[in-house]
């Protein structure tokens, strides 16, 4: 495995940031709530849940986290997930070409 | 249609294979790499899937795997954001995985296969959604409700919904962190054991204590509702950010540290076992309730890890909360593979679910790989290893018979083996369940594992209802009820207690509890397997010749390896088990090998280095 140090880090930093400005959207909400049941109702989602898994580069996976993600500070997250996968994936540890596109997103 | 299912990268790495509809082949990466709860994609369990029906990978439709690592990556980042520069070991500990691997998933399959299905794309099946599906698709029921529960599957940790046709539909969900796969695990960890290897060993430690701590579990940890929902109190965790399920807070809530593993058991651990257990019966039992007038449906089916807790399983079919219940033996993350597949099947060929002739499709969890005579007998005989081949098979099951008799201890390596953790008579270790001693010599001499740890009993279908309170198949073991009250006999715990309160484990496994001492927990409590005649013959005529010989229809069945050591899949791994141990026969269907006539078993390495304890 190839070091992603760098891609760890911003990642902490984006958490650390969101954190400290938006920590009432914190889903670990700490002791109970009285609530008359802990269920999410899903009786409305679609009953498919199965899908095609398919991307070649780390760049058509932006496309699927951005279509995902509407939250900022996770889109705020793509570039750094980006390179680690494509550092990994790509087992050069090295940033070159398609990870400096990443860097510009 | 051709499907090949694949559960990976988690844990119980599997892959299963399904051809119209029927179950083709399934089993455990672990079996083949003898690295126990293999988490690695399993290539050797897809390639024995792609032999047993006879097909290249170029003949695969579709390739599922059974979980969606977008989602999970979105509970990864949500999870950090959640945490901040607290998120840091989180990050230090997944990050790679979740990338580098689980992300490439497709890729990885590629890389192996080289083209996944006709359209060379992978299909991924959401986590719970396999697991219902390996529950319902191929359960005997038309229509059921379905309930999951485990440590955590992409976001979901329970789910509540229903089968019906092709079917399959979530109607309730709970999610991470809030799941009582992950409260059990905790208590897992705290008292000492590995979690998922150490859960079996909590739910047998249970019948040692008393549930003490419940009402605290109850008011501190867990607030559970009456329909079964529940939430955890994170304040007493650190899976959500470490490495490690409970902090400090919550071992001050139990008066101490958690048990250092492989150091003495106490009462503590004992009573939390037992409370623990008590609060995730109550969980399953209300949920039932719930899911039961929810779905109008009258029959259960239950898949995801927490099914295996059998003495659960026990309690709800007591309960009677629904007519009737099926659990998925491959219940935990293995089963995932089949029941993707299964799910992929029903969503895509357009044929309809038909469960008519009232039999599941499981084909009793032999699905594995077996061995001809010849390909045993070459390794016998290369290795210059002695035996004795018998033509009829009911020779050889009134020999195996007057073993069992005397008190031998044998090792079954017959036919295809368990796809699932249990051991149901093909890779199978068996005693005289009517023997004091078998308990503990099989525990110490045999296994190598806690003195404490129960035995089950298998039992010929037709006769369970003469030992055990139950009325009820149990073919993959994963029902317990008591031994009925007219042949127990006599037992307190309390003589066991020492001064200072704690209990002296050993001399209570020794102690007779019931005319089958050997499968007779402290509570008298057993796990049941029934022996089908039809759905392996084999193995009932064994204990049919028991019977005749003895009057007794039950005998101790565990699973054919040693601690740490997955369960044994072929012939050499049978082998070298078998003389490892204190076992004194090994047998092939009809080839029989006695210990003595063994030449002497040397090897380069001690294999207690080889497995680690888990």
């Amino acid at each position: 495995m190839h070091s992603i140090d760098k891609e760890k880090q911003m990642l902490l930093d984006i958490a650390q940031k969101d954190f400290e400005t938006n920590n009432e959207k914190n889903y670990l909400n700490h002791g109970f709530t009285d609530m008359e049941t802990y269920y999410l109702d899903k009786s409305a989602d679609p009953t498919d849940r199965l899908m095609e898994y398919e991307f070649q580069n780390p760049m058509e996976l932006k496309e699927i986290l951005e279509s995902k993600w509407s939250d900022l500070s996770q889109q705020k997250m793509i570039p750094a997930i980006l390179v680690a996968v494509f550092k990994l994936q790509n087992g050069t540890g090295k940033t070159d070409e398609i990870s400096e596109k990443i860097y510009n997103f | 249609m051709i499907i090949l299912g694949v559960s990976a990268l988690y844990h119980d790495s599997a892959a299963a294979i399904v051809r119209d509809g029927q179950i083709i082949a399934a089993v455990q990466e672990e079996r083949f790499t003898r690295i126990k709860h293999d988490l690695n994609v399993p290539v050797n369990a897809m390639k024995y899937c792609m032999k047993a029906a006879g097909i290249t990978s170029d003949d695969i439709d579709y390739v599922v795997y059974y979980d969606n690592p977008i989602l999970t990556l979105d509970r990864f980042c949500k999870n950090i954001l959640a945490l901040g520069g607290e998120a840091k070991a989180l990050v230090e500990n997944s990050a790679e995985s979740i990338f580098g691997r689980k992300l490439w998933i497709h890729q990885e399959l590629r890389n192996i296969l080289g083209k996944l299905g006709k359209y060379d794309k992978l299909l991924v099946a959401e986590h719970h959604i396999s697991h219902a599906s390996s529950a319902f698709y191929p359960s005997p029921f038309e229509e059921a409700a379905f309930i999951t529960f485990d440590g955590v599957g992409e976001w979901a940790t329970t789910t509540i919904g229903y089968g019906k046709g092709n079917e399959v539909k979530i109607l309730r969900e709970i999610d991470y962190p809030h799941s009582i796969g992950l409260l059990y695990s905790a208590f897992t960890y705290f008292c000492g054991f590995k979690v998922n290897s150490g859960d079996y060993k909590l739910m047998g430690l249970a019948p040692y204590g008393e549930p003490k701590y419940y009402d605290l579990i109850k008011r501190e940890i867990i607030d559970l509702k009456e329909d079964g929902s529940y939430k955890l109190n994170i304040d007493y965790f650190d899976f959500y950010r470490n490495d490690v399920m409970t902090n400090e807070k919550f071992a001050n809530l139990f008066g101490g540290s958690r048990r250092e593993p492989e150091s003495d058991i106490t009462k503590r651990e004992m009573d939390m076992a037992a409370s623990v257990q008590k609060v995730v019966e109550e969980v399953l039992l209300k949920t039932a309730r719930y899911a039961r007038k929810l779905t109008g449906m009258k029959n259960l089916v239950l898949a995801g890890g927490v099914a295996l807790n059998c003495v659960a399983n026990g309690k709800l079919l007591q309960e009677k909360v629904f007519d009737d219940i099926w659990i998925q033996p491959a219940a935990g993350d293995a089963g995932g593979s089949l029941g993707a597949a299964l799910y992929v099947y029903n969503q895509k060929s357009g044929a309809l679910r038909n469960a008519d002739s009232g039999q599941d499709l499981m084909q009793g969890s032999y699905l594995g790989p077996d061995f001809s005579a010849e390909e045993i007998k070459k390794y016998l005989d290369d290795n210059g290893y002695k035996y004795t081949e018998y033509q009829q098979e009911d020779q050889v099951y009134n020999i195996i018979a007057q073993l069992l008799k005397d008190e031998k201890v044998i090792g079954l390596c017959n036919g295809k083996m368990e796809f699932g953790p249990r051991a149901l008579g093909n890779r199978s270790i068996i005693g005289d369940a009517r023997s004091t001693k078998m308990q503990s010599v099989m525990n110490l001499k045999i296994k190598y594992r806690e003195s404490f740890r129960p035995f089950a009993p298998s039992v010929l279908e037709e006769n369970v209802s003469e030992y055990f309170q139950m009325n009820h198949n149990s073919p993959y073991m994963l029902l317990v009820a008591p031994v009925r009250e007219e042949r127990q006999l006599p037992f307190s715990m309390k003589k066991y207690y020492t001064e200072d309160g704690e209990i002296n484990l050993l001399p209570i496994v020794n102690e007779k509890r019931s005319d089958i001492p050997a499968v007779t927990h402290v509570d008298y409590s057993a796990r049941v397997q029934t022996i089908n005649k039809d759905t392996n013959p084999r193995y009932y005529g064994i204990v049919e010749a028991f019977e005749k010989i003895t009057g007794c229809s039950v005998i101790v069945n565990t699973s054919f390896n040693v601690r740490g050591e997955p369960i044994v899949c072929t012939p050499k791994d049978a082998y070298e088990c078998f003389m490892r141990t204190d076992m004194d026969v090994l047998v092939f269907d009809n080839i029989i090998l006695h210990k003595e006539d063994q030449p002497e078993f040397k090897e380069d390495r001690d294999w207690r280095e080889k497995y680690a304890l888990d």
